[in-house]
């Protein structure tokens, strides 16, 4: 479970994030979508412990980031939109490294598990620059994976990823759910959100605009159809603050 | 040049600046910043403040002094043979030097060719003006107006420089476009006017020189007037006409005034709008060559390039054997480690040993001249005490590659003062494991040189027999002793070394090279003394401590009446570097503070990685 709690986030006078607080439970897949600019990447970046929020509180299964971060991030994963490996490390050497991190001690088994369900069993030994962007998604997800996360923090998941891979990373995302861990996805793939999230906090420029299940959001906005999508919602909760 | 093109260049100009002055609103790169000017400003003063003139002003003239004619003609006549030579040689670029993203964007636009050139002339002026401003700071007068025109005339040569060096990529690039015939004929064509070029040059000169030779070696004359004539070969006739274009643009920087300026200023100008004009109206298609060199650029400067060439079976392997569960700071050190190297530390030591084997023993069976020892053993020292120290300055191994994935990082359950030490560890190894290489090899010389020594009775060029005597053991004994206490100290020193410099690199994340990357300016050059003065100042701090210790170990002997000897080296080792490690144990301490306060997003993932 992850909670937080008024989180925000300034860059000099910007108010990235502005007062955010929202929980995801165990089990349950949140998403977080918004325009361009929305603060969505300085969320995850603060949910993760990668930026320090200006205010707030985030709290990974109890354990307090800023106050406990060890704690706090054994029982954390976070895949960022862009794959960002290390150029001298083979796919092995990542989750050999990963796994001597988080203490996994059943690492080498698990690892060749992930890389066999990853598809890149048989590039165990590439470095990152021989890898596709879509094979770098995945071995940063197998990362991610690889000490069985409380909490699965994503961002634009399905980034270079073909069909194939995109239904297994889907079936992945829902499954780590299922396996007892709250899952954070943002993306702009709003039929992915719809299609997987449970429930859906919608940002715009900092602000949470709205949060509930698309059903409770499709009630919170008047005069929207009653079988409205995500995506005509999201177009009418966010055209206000967009006036371009 | 279109104006848009401009417009785009002075909007990278601006945007470069608006980002340098966001980074200076922070006090601690403003004060690099004023560091860094105030050392340039002192080299562009010393002459006025300090009455030093510098490296090539005479007193009171221009550039060269009372050199200047002399200077004149052996840098018109070094031109010349720079520029002469890159004709001769068939290889080299192709085309013209852009970026991928510029050729995305230049080339489907409607721009005519000759604007698309112009873009890439002007692109490399920021560079060829910064140059002509630091070569002027550390040979001109310092005086206003002789800067001045230092400046102007250094610009222009290299702006000349410049335009040869594109004008003959494009030619090499229209070389491969033309027919096979008329191509070599184009080379033959440039062949033959270099080489007629520097033959009459040749022949004029020793028209010229053979008399004053002449008269020299029939002991009436002086070398001084081989020189005069020498000088006057290249003043008058073929000589004056080959060499003039040349002589013309090195007087520019040389000229003693502006009256001097002013006239090698105009043929200058000519041959630069004659220069401009043949570049810019080459025929060469350099838009597919460009696009492959740009690509070429961008591989050569991708991190993973160098890996990608290791063997499958490199590949399986690392310094140690890494266990999924322990002290997570060692997955670190191995991933640093890696960086550099993938060979097993058993087999650095079994080759060490085999090499240090083949020192010692080989020359017993080989009897080789003793200044192979004295080579062998040199080198050891300078391997066990210098090699080491900027290893730990030099190596990239840490925080300086690391803080690129500083996002990824960030989310591992890792104190920050672990991971500091670990990154800080990570040069310290691979500093300190080569020292003790230095060492050994230092020792096996010496063994050789007395099993050499034994069996052929060659006298030993190691070491002489007064160190015996002064250390009042042999030799070989007290070398070994000494090795044991230097080792400690360099251990220490090395370890200081690393923490100080990881510690600048998170104090001036947006200064530090990181990854590929290297920092420039006025900013990093400050920087830069800071951390040199720093790690200057932190190695004093840090070894007065132990020297003190040291001394009063000396003193309490000294006081009991106990002679000294070589048997306390390692103690006093010990005694110099137990102060070091506190000192890098403060160190890892205030680097674990500074990682914590790092906010990348504010000066890492803002400056554009």
């Amino acid at each position: 479970m992850i909670e937080v709690d008024g989180l925000v986030k300034l860059y000099g006078a910007v108010r990235a994030v502005d007062g955010l607080s929202f929980r995801a439970e165990r089990g349950e897949i949140l998403g977080l979508v918004g325009p361009n600019g929305a603060g969505k990447t300085t969320t995850l970046r603060c949910l993760t412990g990668i930026v320090p929020p200006t205010a707030g509180r985030v709290a990974v299964e109890g354990f307090d980031l800023h106050r406990q971060p060890i704690e706090a991030k054994r029982r954390l994963a976070f895949v960022p939109d862009e794959p960002r490996l290390f150029d001298y490390l083979t796919a092995r050497d990542h989750l050999s490294v990963t796994a001597r991190l988080y203490g996994v001690a059943d690492g080498e088994e698990r690892a060749a598990a992930l890389l066999q369900e990853f598809d890149l069993a048989d590039r165990a030994t590439a470095f990152p620059s021989e890898l596709s962007r879509g094979m770098k998604q995945k071995l940063m997800v197998a990362l991610a994976l690889l000490h069985r996360p409380a909490v699965l923090v994503l961002d634009e998941p399905l980034t270079g990823l073909d069909p194939a891979a995109m239904r297994r990373m889907k079936d992945r995302i829902r499954r780590t759910a299922a396996e007892g861990a709250a899952v954070i996805l943002s993306s702009h793939m709003l039929h992915l959100v719809e299609e997987l999230c449970r429930s859906i906090v919608i940002l715009a420029r900092g602000k949470k605009l709205l949060e509930g299940s698309l059903a409770e959001i499709r009630r919170a906005l008047p005069d929207v159809e009653v079988d409205a999508n995500l995506e005509e919602i999201f177009i009418r909760a966010t055209e206000d603050r967009n006036p371009s | 040049m279109s104006v848009i093109l401009l417009r785009i260049l002075l909007l990278s100009l601006r945007g470069r600046f608006v980002r340098w002055i966001r980074l200076l609103r922070q006090p601690k790169y403003l004060i690099g910043f004023v560091i860094g000017v105030a050392y340039v400003g002192f080299w562009m003063t010393r002459s006025t403040v300090g009455n030093q003139g510098p490296f090539f002003a005479g007193r009171g003239s221009a550039l060269g002094g009372d050199l200047a004619p002399a200077l004149h003609i052996v840098l018109g006549t070094v031109l010349a043979g720079f520029v002469s030579q890159s004709w001769l040689l068939p290889w080299g670029r192709l085309g013209l030097p852009f970026r991928e993203a510029e050729l995305m964007m230049l080339l489907p636009a409607p721009l005519t060719r000759r604007q698309i050139i112009s873009f890439a002339l002007l692109k490399s002026q920021g560079a060829i003006l910064l140059s002509a401003l630091f070569i002027s700071l550390f040979a001109g007068s310092g005086r206003l107006f002789e800067q001045t025109r230092l400046v102007l005339g250094i610009w222009l040569t290299l702006t000349l420089l410049d335009l040869n060096k594109k004008g003959r990529a494009l030619f090499l690039l229209r070389q491969r476009e033309i027919a096979p015939r008329a191509a070599t004929a184009r080379r033959l064509a440039v062949i033959a006017l270099v080489v007629g070029f520097w033959t009459w040059l040749g022949l004029s000169v020793r028209r010229a020189v053979s008399p004053a030779v002449v008269v020299m070696l029939d002991g009436q004359g002086s070398l001084g007037d081989v020189a005069v004539a020498l000088q006057e070969s290249v003043r008058s006739g073929a000589g004056r006409v080959l060499l003039a274009p040349f002589l013309w643009l090195t007087g520019l920087p040389l000229a003693g005034d502006w009256r001097g300026f002013a006239a090698a200023l105009a043929p200058s100008l000519v041959a630069f709008v004659v220069a401009r004009e043949a570049v810019v109206r080459s025929k060469a298609s350099f838009e597919e060559s460009a696009l492959q060199h740009a690509r070429d650029m961008a591989n050569r400067r991708s991190p993973g390039r160098r890996f990608a060439k290791l063997s499958e079976r490199s590949r399986l392997r690392g310094p140690f054997a890494l266990r999924p569960t322990g002290n997570p700071e060692l997955a670190i050190l191995w991933k640093n480690l890696v960086l550099l190297s993938r060979t097993p530390w058993t087999r650095w030591v079994s080759g060490s040993i085999l090499a240090l084997l083949a020192v010692a023993l080989l020359p017993a069976a080989l009897d080789p001249p003793g200044f192979v020892l004295a080579i062998a053993s040199g080198a050891g020292w300078v391997t066990a005490l210098f090699v080491p120290l900027f290893m730990a300055l030099g190596l990239r191994n840490d925080f300086r590659s690391d803080l690129a994935h500083l996002d990824m990082l960030r989310t591992w359950p890792v104190d920050e003062r672990r991971l500091s030490a670990a990154e800080i560890l990570g040069p310290a190894v691979v500093a300190t494991a080569t020292g003790c290489f230095g060492s050994a090899l230092f020792i096996a010389a010496l063994v050789g040189a007395r099993l050499q020594g034994a069996l052929h009775g060659a006298p030993s060029m190691v070491v002489g027999p007064e160190v015996s005597r002064i250390l009042g053991m042999p030799a070989l004994g007290a070398i070994a002793l000494l090795a044991a206490g230097i080792l400690p100290v360099l251990a220490g020193a090395t370890a200081m070394i690393s923490a100080t410099k990881n510690l600048a690199i998170l104090a001036f994340p947006a200064w530090i090279g990181i990854g590929p990357d290297a920092g420039r300016g006025f900013s990093v050059l400050g920087h830069r003394l800071l951390l040199g003065s720093g790690m200057i100042v932190g190695l004093a701090v840090g070894l007065a401590p132990g020297a003190l210790l040291v001394g009063l170990a000396l003193l309490g002997q000294w006081a009991l009446g106990v002679p000294w000897s070589a048997v306390e080296f390692p103690l006093w080792g010990v005694l110099v570097a137990a102060p070091l490690f506190v000192e890098v144990w403060f160190l890892i301490h205030a680097a674990g503070r500074l990682l914590s306060k790092l906010d990348p997003s504010t000066e890492i993932l803002e400056l554009g990685r």
